[in-house]
């Protein structure tokens, strides 16, 4: 009875499940990517925030942390700077280290991603964090595991709802998918300098959730949607560049 | 220590196999006694809610195989003796969780969560030397405060290494079914997830022609014998409870169905290579 109860309803009962799965399929991501790709260029990221790249200004904000996040978005743009000298190459990491790691006792691993939401603007202070990773002290390096899996957990348990961002440095206007992009950037980051793969099948799922956001992002200020896509295209396209690395035997084509 | 130990059960759903395995087996065993059992009703809509949100559609895609064809599937695992196969010949197939304690004489309760604290008073009430678990989601403190020496969960994972879901396949994606091994690991549950203390291992191996079908239904028999043999050192004074150290495993999540795709090829390699030894692992 059951053996014909599967026969008969069995490939119905698995076209409708395969309808509602969560994932993306790979097509569906590269027909994205190829119409992003198409668009005029954008660049990367926003311009870090002006400040005093000799002496980031907000490292002395330390004894202003609170369970609110009152200062913020001043540690935002603090980090941002830490983080753009990095990328351009003329902050040497262990300086990178020495500055970042004045920050983290006002900025505990626990205050990152609470119930009520996460800190508006510390993605890129993640980054800053993982690309000192090999510089940097032990404290500064238990730090960064400490909240990339904090993030992993939060984002493995809220799921799609992952990342929610409380009011306080929160920039006014501001597109709450642009900062999810810049923390699946860091998830690429800690697989990269961990060699994790926890973070990679977080990865890909979170890019599947941008997948769907940005393709539903009616309303978005242009600029900020144009960055988002050119973000979401970079994330994309690091993610197959590791399942590469990881999986060159398994994946098809292989 | 009384002269029989008691025990009870709590039951994820009332048509699972295992806990009526479970419980047929404490009740047969000399020395050991069903003291009662917990069963979760199925329609509950916040479990619902919260499973759906955590498994997506592999919950449906596993409700449909579990309760629409009761197991019996047709694929390459049917030759192996899971959960199904092990009721069916203890004649436990036909029977619910409750229709089975009844049967037996066992006091039931059944609640839609086993953190009702009607289900907390009930196991307190049994006044319990262990509570086995079957399945049914995550223990609050008020429960695993009156479960005696604590509640025994088979979990198919080595741990400390591999805590969390999916811990059949990350060994595999990661390339360690060869150093950490493959297998249940019995241990009693506290607030975090997967970190109580170790009771035993039960080893599972690769063979050649696995498929991740055959390989998980022979975890089934193993969590079993894994449950049953915990009870039994309880019985007999030589359980031994191995704390984990929280840094010694990792916890891990839900895999991506390309994840899982990766480890069903590294999985048919693997089988196609050789059989994989079990690591030698204490089974007590």
């Amino acid at each position: 009875m059951r053996g014909l109860l599967q026969r008969a309803l069995g490939p119905t009962v698995e076209s409708i499940l395969r309808r509602f799965e969560q994932s993306v399929g790979l097509e569906e991501h590269a027909a994205l990517c190829a119409r992003i790709e198409a668009e005029p260029p954008v660049a990367d990221e926003e311009p870090a925030p002006a400040g005093d790249d000799a002496a980031p200004a907000g490292f002395d904000l330390a004894e202003g942390w609170d369970e609110d996040g009152a200062a913020v978005a001043a540690l935002a743009a603090a980090a941002a700077r830490v983080h753009e000298r990095l990328r351009r190459g003329d902050l040497d990491p262990a300086a990178g280290d020495r500055l970042l790691a004045d920050v983290l006792p006002g900025l505990p691993p626990r205050l990152w991603f609470r119930q009520r939401g996460a800190l508006f603007g510390t993605a890129r202070l993640l980054r800053a964090l993982l690309a000192v990773a090999d510089a940097s002290e032990a404290r500064t390096r238990d730090y960064t595991r400490d909240v990339c899996d904090r993030l992993l957990r939060h984002l493995e348990v809220r799921r799609d709802g992952w990342l929610p961002f409380r009011p306080a440095g929160r920039p006014a206007g501001a597109w709450d998918e642009l900062e999810r992009l810049r923390f699946t950037h860091a998830l690429l980051d800690a697989c990269e300098r961990f060699g994790d793969l926890r973070y990679l099948n977080a990865v890909l799922k979170a890019n599947d959730w941008h997948h769907r956001s940005l393709r539903r992002a009616g309303g978005v200020d242009p600029q900020q949607l144009a960055l988002a896509r050119r973000l979401y295209l970079q994330s994309f396209r690091r993610q197959e560049a590791q399942m590469r690395r990881h999986f060159a035997r398994e994946l098809p084509g292989a | 220590m009384r002269e029989r130990v008691r025990i009870v059960v709590l039951s994820p759903v009332e048509s699972s196999p295992f806990s009526k395995l479970a419980i047929q087996l404490v009740h047969d065993e000399p020395g050991l006694e069903v003291a009662g059992v917990v069963v979760r009703t199925i329609l509950n809509p916040a479990r619902l809610r919260s499973e759906l949100k955590r498994d997506g559609v592999r919950l449906v895609r596993k409700a449909w195989k579990k309760l629409v064809l009761g197991g019996d599937v047709q694929d390459s695992s049917r030759d192996e003796q899971g959960f199904f196969e092990l009721a069916a010949r203890r004649n436990l197939h036909g029977v619910s969780v409750s229709g089975l304690a009844k049967r037996l004489g066992l006091p039931v309760v059944k609640v839609a969560d086993h953190n009702d604290p009607r289900a907390v008073a009930f196991v307190e009430s049994c006044r319990p030397d262990a509570v086995a678990f079957t399945g049914g989601g995550i223990l609050r403190k008020p429960l695993l405060a009156v479960a005696g020496r604590g509640v025994f969960n088979t979990h198919m994972g080595i741990l400390p290494a591999y805590r969390g879901n999916d811990v059949v396949e990350w060994p595999i994606v990661e390339d360690r079914v060869g150093s950490v091994g493959l297998g249940v690991s019995v241990h009693t549950m506290a607030t975090g997830v997967d970190t109580g203390p170790i009771a035993n291992f039960q080893p599972v191996a690769v063979q050649p022609g696995d498929s991740m079908e055959r390989l998980r239904k022979r975890f089934e028999p193993a969590m079993v014998r894994g449950l049953v043999q915990a009870l039994r050192d309880l019985r007999d004074g030589r359980l031994s409870l191995t704390p984990q150290a929280i840094a010694d495993g990792r916890q891990y999540f839900v895999m991506h169905p390309r994840f899982y795709e990766i480890a069903r090829r590294k999985l048919a390699r693997l089988a196609a290579d050789q059989a994989v030894p079990a690591p030698a692992r204490d089974s007590r």
